[in-house]
């Protein structure tokens, strides 16, 4: 496979990291009254920062990240009190990342002796808690000044099919920076006007390198090229200084894209290549003021509309043919917009190969990473906020799902793990799985630490399931030993909250010695659904349209009573269970007999379920406005929207209500 | 001495007061969605300008008896700060009053509060004494939807 090009999520590391700074700094200067949610808040700060630095390989602000959190966590056990002098030097490890991050982010080097410092002060906490140590001075870097360095000029101009071979540019020049700083040129003059393939490398390259090496050092790296692949290495003897720059500049851009100049802010930068003109890139502000724009607009046509039905005579039917042209015009233009926004979600996937790799190795682990359906598209917004969660749960799985090969030999299976990243559309949700072969969530170890933390009684009656869902709650962790990968207890509570507060759910499978399943079941998009308007008494609620199965009458003849009270009645060969919707929202109707209302069958992660509502209005599609921004969340609802009529009403979300009625939340 | 700005009203005839800074309009009643799941004195939500907003009956907050809406109900809709994020509210009210001064030697802090009260303070004023809001209070939000959910 050719290499991950991780650089495009680069902007929003930088992006995110500079907030969770923001963040820690902040509750920082509060530490020493700080509650445990704050201490919480300032440790998931730290873990997400070095969650996100170690996957792009930013050792430097990984390590100081690590030492904070490390102290944090003291906090958070109680064995430590912030101290002033302890927080002074956090903040100092604070405003280092903060360079460090901004260095990154213009593609300066960076390395991790930057850091060191700051890591030995905070390590020197960790070790003696008590004391407020005096920094150590650091040892002067002398390594590299003395060394006679000698310029080389390489130069690499490869077959069309080079990325077909399996090698990469990119990999072979981050190789040759190991041995020194490295600047160059790309020659794109080969890049077809028409007919592009992005398959093709089209590009040669002249690299100079400045570094104490010798010329079979540097051949090696080239060793694995075809014959036919022209390789130079020469030595350059000018004694000029060459400017030793940096390799990011290179390293930042993909291949086919190294034509445009390394910018600061890549997102705003426009693509100066010759295949300019096939895409642009636009800020995300302007794209979501566009959606926002769009969802007035439909609320207005909307409005229109039934304005529109009750006006009578000529006037009132020009009028009408105006309005449906109007409707029809702003559908279309909602669909493409709305298109805009969809991702594939390789974006997302494309980041774990790399990891996954790292980690394994890392680790002592043989991992085959499976990724399927990474076509399937999915929101920006979502997109971008599956993302931290989503790198949580595969670290997990590497960390902790799939064992060492030893143990899996022992248990007779292959010593290669298997990790599948799955992604599929199911009604109206995107379901993305991450499921491992490893040796799964047992409920007997949740149950001991969930008791030792306090998190359940002795007594608890939980079921198995229930016992392993326990690994989501706040403060939880199995893993025995704290390591740099996971397992502090902090990556499962912060994607569950995630998760939920996209409007999405988790639902763990896992069987002890055959592995676990996560999957995460998220809307399409968070703004814009089509909703079928149905009513009891004189309230109106949307149904989201991709969710209904079906509507069908029925006679009181045709429902069966459990035991348990619950009611069924059958559609062709399956047993669905019917609730009031009144009931399951507890809202205070009139009682409503079957055969004067209608049944919605309903599709959930949950299952179908019939839902006894009083009428059936109309089918429209409705902006999605939050309930949380005001209010709060409401189990059995995803939101609120506007009618034409200017009234709200609120959005079931049926997997929420299938959950509430099954919990005999009821 | 500092002073500040209250805005009074009436409820079941009895003088209350919002502090002016978080009052951000007052409408007429209109069309109340009703909640699922919310507490009892959460009427609904109201549509302020494509902005979803919860209304409060404060009579049912504070446990005075319920009555019918006359000309003069209202909803304060007011603004307040939760978690670094704001929130809008509406509260309604039997009728607006005025606005008064009060000087920091007016108010009396309510010295032993319930845990669930609303009632910030009470002051003395020459209209009588104003029981004073805080509006932060209104509403009993739950923090997490897993609370909810467990």
């Amino acid at each position: 496979m050719a290499g991950i090009d991780l650089s495009q999520f680069h902007a929003v590391f930088f992006e995110e990291s500079l907030e969770w700074l923001d963040v820690l700094e902040t509750q920082l200067l509060e530490a020493e009254h700080a509650d445990a949610e704050q201490i919480n808040l300032m440790f998931r700060a730290a873990h997400s920062i070095k969650g996100g630095a170690a996957t792009f390989g930013f050792s430097s602000v990984a390590n100081v990240m690590h030492e904070a959190e490390t102290l944090m966590d003291g906090w958070r056990n109680g064995q430590r009190q912030p101290s002033e002098a302890l927080v002074r030097t956090l903040l100092k490890a604070v405003d280092i990342c903060r360079t460090l991050v901004g260095k990154l982010q213009n593609a300066e080097p960076v390395c991790d002796q930057d850091s060191a410092d700051i890591v030995t002060e905070l390590q020197q906490f960790s070790d003696d808690p008590d004391n407020a140590s005096q920094s150590l001075e650091p040892e002067p870097d002398t390594q590299t000044s003395e060394t006679k360095e000698r310029i080389w000029q390489i130069e690499l101009k490869p077959t069309l099919d080079l990325l077909m071979s399996g090698n990469d540019p990119l990999k072979l020049f981050s190789v040759l920076a190991d041995f020194g700083p490295i600047s160059g040129k790309v020659d794109f003059d080969q890049i077809p006007d028409a007919d592009f393939d992005p398959t093709e490398c089209y590009l040669s390259f002249q690299v100079e390198l400045v570094a104490n090496a010798s010329k079979d050092e540097i051949a090696e790296i080239f060793e694995w090229l075809d014959d036919d692949v022209g390789v130079t290495i020469d030595e350059k003897i000018a004694a000029n200084n060459a400017q030793p720059s940096t390799i990011e500049a290179v390293l930042n851009e993909p291949p086919a894209q190294a034509a445009s100049p390394t910018s600061k802010k890549p997102v705003e930068q426009p693509d100066k290549t010759s295949k300019a003109a096939t895409s642009i890139r636009v800020s995300t502000d302007k794209l979501d003021q566009l959606i926002n724009l769009v969802g007035e607009l439909v609320i207005t046509q909307s409005m229109l509309g039934e304005l529109g039905r009750e006006l009578e005579g000529f006037v009132g039917e020009r009028m009408q043919t105006g309005l449906e042209q109007l409707e029809q015009n702003t559908r279309e233009l909602q669909e493409s917009v709305m298109r805009v926004r969809m991702l594939p979600i390789s974006f997302a996937f494309s980041r774990y190969p790399r990891m996954v790799h790292d980690l394994s190795n890392q680790l002592g682990k043989q991992i085959e990473l499976i990724i399927e359906g990474e076509a399937t598209e999915i929101d920006k917004t979502l997109l971008e906020k599956i993302t931290d969660p989503l790198t949580h749960m595969v670290r997990n799985a590497v960390d902790h799902g799939i064992e060492k090969p030893e143990k899996r030999i022992q248990n007779g299976k292959s010593e290669v793990g298997r990790l599948t990243l799955r992604a599929y559309h199911q009604g109206g949700n995107v379901v993305i799985e991450v499921a491992d072969d490893g040796g799964g969530v047992d409920p007997e170890i949740v149950e001991r630490k969930a008791i030792e933390r306090g998190l359940i009684s002795e007594n608890h009656g939980l079921e198995p399931a229930q016992l392993q869902a326990l690994i989501f709650e706040a403060g939880f962790s199995t893993a025995e030993v704290v390591s740099d990968v996971s397992g502090r207890g902090v990556g499962m509570d912060v994607v569950k909250k995630n998760i939920q507060q996209l409007g999405g759910q988790l639902a763990l499978k896992s069987v002890v010695g055959e592995g676990s399943t996560i999957a995460v079941t998220l809307p399409l998009t968070l703004s814009i659904l089509d909703g079928q308007l149905v009513s009891i008494d004189n309230d109106i609620y949307v149904i989201p349209l991709l969710s209904i199965v079906e509507s069908i009458q029925l006679k009181a003849s045709q429902l069966r009573h459990l035991d348990s009270g619950q009611q069924v009645f059958r559609l062709r060969d399956e047993h669905i269970p019917m609730f009031g919707l009144a009931e399951l929202l507890h809202v205070d109707s009139v009682q409503l007999n079957v055969s004067d209302g209608i049944v919605v069958v309903l599709d959930s992660p949950n299952g179908r379920f019939g839902l006894l509502v009083g009428e059936l209005l109309s089918q429209q599609q409705v902006v999605i406005k939050s309930l949380e921004d005001n209010y709060q969340r409401v189990m059995g609802l995803s939101g609120a929207t506007i009618l034409g009529n200017g009234h709200v009403a609120m959005i079931l979300d049926p997997a929420g209500l299938a959950q509430s009625a099954r919990g005999g939340v009821v | 001495m500092s002073t500040s700005e209250w805005m009074t009203f009436y409820l079941a005839n009895e003088l209350y007061a919002v502090d002016i800074l978080s009052v951000k309009e007052i409408r007429s009643p209109s069309s109340v969605t009703r909640i699922p799941r919310a507490q009892k004195e959460v009427m609904g939500a109201i549509n302020l300008r494509g902005d979803i907003v919860p209304i409060v009956d404060l009579r049912v907050r504070l446990g005075l008896p319920t009555s019918e809406d006359t000309q003069d109900t209202v909803f304060i809709i007011v603004q307040f700060e939760q978690g670094s994020k704001f929130k809008t509210l509406g509260i309604k009210v039997d009728a607006v009053a005025d606005v008064v001064q009060m000087q920091g030697d007016q108010l009396h802090q309510q010295s032993q509060q319930e845990a669930n009260s609303c009632i910030a303070a009470i002051a003395e004023h020459s209209q009588g004494s104003i029981a004073l809001l805080a509006v932060h209070r209104l509403l009993a939000l739950t923090p997490d939807m897993a609370e909810v959910m467990e």
